[in-house]
């Protein structure tokens, strides 16, 4: 790294002004005050949505909104671009899982910040969905908290979304969790799961899933959402100890730090591993479940062998 | 004297204890005091010549990449220097949301 120049105040100066910086962005060896940074920031998240033209004129997207700081600024900054498309509108739709001492805190930060953006606001809970909270699904079984969470919250998203009327869902992954999961498929030796494209139309049965932060790094995230008072302390998920994720993430961090764009390069190992099987019959064809008819992979969807582990 | 003196010795110590909120080293060298307020919410205070948040963060077994650092309420990045009588900040990205 070339030597920044340093303010007066102690702080590098921003490389696009003369004011002092509050981010370092390292894989490219910049300084940004707060207004370039957001801007950066903006400028990136659109030039992602364009290159893959996730968003066209006319969609509705549901922003998967749980109030924690990928999905906050995920529907900041999308509520911000609305006016570049034509006739896009917004629903927010926030999933209730029902984990004591952590999701009432980011539902009600949710609940607010709809509230100031103007945008529509939907909240669904596990319970309407399968009579319980997760933490009565997962008292004895919490090594699994985040396969049976993720079965319900997909399921319950998407259903929420159709009902909204929305024709894509919009997801707050970043950088680092999108590095995370190439990884962590890779040790699972799971190649269908690695080049499975949830963005692609998918004749009806799935809405596409798109994320428009895939290009920001979490800690970038943070420190946009810091700049504009957006950024809150709020408590962790109790079960994030049990995953595996939670080792990926300390592991790829540490590789990230020492070996700068570590990440990036793991995701165009996959886009090039995609691209090699384009084609290829790396995925059992889509069937439909026998018991409730949801689009799947086996006989049975995910959400119906769980409700029969469950006794539901 | 360098990033070294984070480490927090005998004689800092002492001089902590009696001076437990705010301390002031008053040597030929250097005037400074900084307040630490760490991810958990416990708060340090050290006395050190300028160094920067990196240099402060890897004493402190912190990876730059999983927090974000305010001084004095602004962030800032990893190359500010810091020192003096400021206070900083260290913030978790908190993660699963």
């Amino acid at each position: 790294m070339a030597a920044p120049d340093i303010s007066p105040a102690g702080a590098p100066v921003c490389v696009c002004c003369t004011e002092p910086a509050v981010v370092y962005q390292w894989t490219t060896d910049r300084h940004l005050c707060t207004t370039h940074f957001i801007a950066d920031i903006e400028a990136r998240v659109h030039t992602t949505i364009a290159e893959s033209r996730q968003i066209r004129a006319g969609d509705r997207i549901a922003v998967a909104f749980s109030g924690g700081k990928d999905s906050t600024a995920l529907l900041v900054i999308l509520s911000r671009l609305l006016p570049v498309w034509t006739d896009v509108s917004l629903v927010a739709i926030t999933v209730d899982e029902g984990i004591a001492g952590y999701r009432q805190d980011t539902i009600r930060v949710a609940k607010t910040l709809t509230k100031k953006l103007g945008v529509e606001h939907r909240i669904v809970s596990f319970k309407d969905l399968i009579g319980d909270d997760l933490d009565t699904i997962l008292a004895g079984r919490e090594s699994q908290a985040c396969t049976v969470c993720g079965i319900l919250r997909k399921k319950a998203l998407m259903d929420a979304a159709k009902e909204a009327g929305a024709t894509k869902i919009a997801t707050g992954h970043n950088l680092d969790d999108e590095a995370q999961s190439v990884l962590m498929n890779t040790l699972r030796g799971d190649l269908p799961r690695l080049v499975r494209d949830a963005g692609k139309e998918s004749g009806g049965c799935f809405l596409p899933r798109i994320k428009p932060l895939s290009g920001i790094y979490e800690k970038e995230i943070a420190s946009y959402l810091f700049v504009q008072d957006l950024f809150l302390v709020l408590p962790e998920c109790p079960y994030t100890r049990y995953a595996l994720r939670a080792e990926v993430r300390s592991m790829l961090s540490t590789l990230e730090f020492r070996y700068p764009g570590t990440m990036q390069h793991l995701i165009e190992s996959k886009k090039k591993i995609e691209r090699y099987c384009a084609g290829a019959p790396v995925m059992d064809a889509l069937r439909h479940c026998r018991e409730c008819g949801d689009p799947c992979s086996g006989e049975i969807c995910q959400v119906c062998r769980l409700r029969h582990s469950l006794g539901k | 004297m360098g990033i070294g003196a984070f480490r927090a010795g005998a004689g800092y110590r002492t001089r902590a204890l009696l001076y437990p909120d705010i301390y002031v080293r008053r040597s030929p060298i250097f005037y400074t005091v900084m307040k630490i307020i760490l991810q958990d919410q416990s708060t340090r205070v050290v006395g050190d010549s300028p160094g920067t948040v990196e240099e402060l963060l890897l004493v402190l077994g912190i990876n730059p990449l999983e927090v974000i650092v305010s001084r004095n309420g602004a962030l800032v990045s990893e190359h500010a220097v810091i020192g003096d009588t400021d206070e900083i900040r260290i913030i978790r990205i908190a993660h699963g949301g």
